[in-house]
């Protein structure tokens, strides 16, 4: 843990150690995020080009039908309710 | 106004793996000037079949990432879209709850739903293109 100070306009630093272990240099992005049970995160901003190939093709069907599955689960779940 | 397209969670799916046919489409019309549009069910949805693939972490890194970028905008469900889903569940027994809520705010608004499920094409009034992998 590090403690920081929020200087002139929110401003943090964040401490080198870090900014090296997660390759961040100066000018790239970040996001930040309020999250409802964890609080304020720092994310990694992907360009767009890097976030069009940021699965690779079987994890992406294996998604894709495991959500069609998911859903036909569903309807099949509300008819044994029925009978 | 711009025109809008729904993308479905596969359709999204394959955006973020490099897929040239939905690549290609995207970039057509994007360069016609549409916008993309996606249901905050579809980002549940995506995220809960991320974490399990790719851990929470990582998750979270590609769905704040296409929540703040210029992609798509992810929608809460209205009023309006609510009331449409729960009479299109009730006339199609086959479609699920998000199947129910996306459709319902495709034809809401009129507009083209991208899926990568079949069936969507058996609902009436509802302009759909299948995108195949």
């Amino acid at each position: 843990m590090t403690i920081v100070n929020i200087s002139n306009h929110g401003r943090i630093t964040i401490p080198s150690e870090m900014r090296k272990k997660y390759g961040w240099k100066d000018g790239d992005k970040v996001i930040i995020i309020d999250h409802p049970l964890e609080g304020i995160k720092i994310l990694p901003y992907l360009s767009e080009k890097k976030l069009q190939s940021i699965l690779d093709m079987e994890t992406s069907i294996k998604i894709i039908e495991e959500i069609s599955k998911e859903r036909r689960q569903e309807i099949e779940n509300e008819k044994e309710k029925l009978y | 106004m711009k025109n809008t397209i729904f993308l479905d969670t596969g359709v999204i799916s394959l955006y973020l793996s490099n897929h040239e046919e939905t690549l290609k489409e995207i970039k057509t019309k994007k360069k016609n000037n549409y916008s993309f549009i996606s249901s905050e069910l579809n980002y549940i949805e995506f995220f809960n079949h991320l974490c399990r693939e790719k851990g929470k972490i990582n998750a979270q890194i590609i769905m704040e990432n296409l929540r703040k970028g210029d992609f798509i905008e992810f929608l809460p469900v209205s009023k309006n879209v609510s009331i449409l889903a729960g009479e299109l569940k009730c006339k199609y027994k086959f479609l699920s709850m998000v199947d129910a809520i996306i459709i319902a705010e495709a034809l809401t608004r009129k507009i083209f739903i991208y899926t990568t499920e079949a069936y969507f094409k058996d609902i009436d009034n509802l302009k759909v293109k299948k995108i195949n992998y």
